[in-house]
């Protein structure tokens, strides 16, 4: 409420949670056992998964990056006959996520 | 690896009913425990209303009983606790009954969704930092796929939609390679679309029941 004779104008607020989600777009690989393999085996168990999201590879000393644990919540494939097979994504951050 | 076509995908469904069989032979995955059905055998999905006898033979030709710990209906495939023993450690299907898959013919598109809900369970602080970042655990699985098709005179649509029972699916991504999706699934959305000036199609979509392999 106003303190002052003039009315409330404008909504204020204050900060809360931070939480954080994303997604993923690539093509389809019968062979990405360390990608796409392992975030379908993941998607299987109650456990999140790491997630590095790099920025830059060759930055130095170290990768510039966003790590998290997540949880995939929705993968999604796309399979056209005239087209390349795609896959995507949904992802949930749980816990923090941390800027490298 | 490159970017992998469409052009060698394709979507079989499950007829009833289902068609008894005998002494199928499964094919070793090289640990001695995990038997399975070539992907290319017109007896892939079983019958899991069925009564099966399964045996193992450590050299191909004596047969005895054995229980597997688990059984794959949908996709054919049986696995032990330990491994089969002998020279030729083989499994087969003694009996059982298979349910026919038909490829559809006139599909030119398939489409899958997954969900694993993420349920929220941030909690007050147990120290002397407030928290900060939300916190999730895992829920349960489902899922949705969706099946573009020209209308042909073919065994889709209007003739599944009546069906009570859930049919298996299997989503080929490259039937060379047996890459694929299987999963059963009631069809609970048929869309047509009839044009003057173009192909006449139908969607079908699909509500998941149970576990989806992929393979």
């Amino acid at each position: 409420m106003t303190l002052t004779d003039d009315p409330v104008l404008w909504q204020t607020f204050v900060k809360g949670l931070a939480g954080a989600s994303g997604s993923l777009t690539g093509n389809y690989s019968t062979d990405d056992t360390d990608g796409q393999d392992a975030i379908w085996t993941n998607l299987l168990t109650d456990d999140p998964l790491t997630l590095d999201l790099i920025l830059d590879i060759a930055a130095t000393p170290d990768p510039k990056k966003f790590t998290a644990d997540v949880i995939f919540t929705k993968p999604s494939f796309s399979v056209p006959v005239d087209d390349i097979i795609t896959v995507s994504y949904d992802f949930t951050v749980t816990g923090a996520v941390t800027r490298v | 690896m490159g970017a992998i076509l469409g052009r060698g995908a394709q979507v079989q469904l499950t007829t009833t009913p289902s068609v008894a069989m005998t002494n199928l032979a499964l094919i070793n995955l090289g640990d001695n425990k995990t038997f399975v059905v070539d992907h290319t055998s017109a007896k892939r999905v079983w019958d899991d209303t069925a009564t099966f006898v399964f045996q193992t033979s450590p050299d191909g030709t004596t047969w005895s009983s054995a229980s597997p710990h688990d059984v794959r209906y949908v996709d054919g495939a049986i696995m032990f606790s330990s491994a089969v023993s002998g020279a030729t450690p083989s499994a087969r299907v003694a009996s059982g009954k298979y349910l026919p898959s038909d490829v559809v013919i006139s599909s030119y598109a398939w489409g899958a969704d997954f969900t694993r809900d993420a349920k929220e369970d941030t909690r007050f602080t147990a120290n002397q930092t407030p928290v900060l970042w939300r916190t999730f655990v895992k829920g349960v699985l489902g899922g949705t796929f969706k099946l573009s098709a020209y209308v042909v005179d073919d065994a889709v649509g209007i003739d599944f939609i009546t069906e009570d029972m859930p049919m298996i699916a299997t989503m080929f991504f490259d039937v060379v390679s047996g890459k694929r999706l299987v999963c059963a699934g009631h069809i609970t959305k048929e869309s047509l679309a009839v044009a003057v000036g173009d192909p006449e199609t139908e969607e079908l979509d699909f509500q998941v029941t149970g576990p989806v392999y992929k393979i």
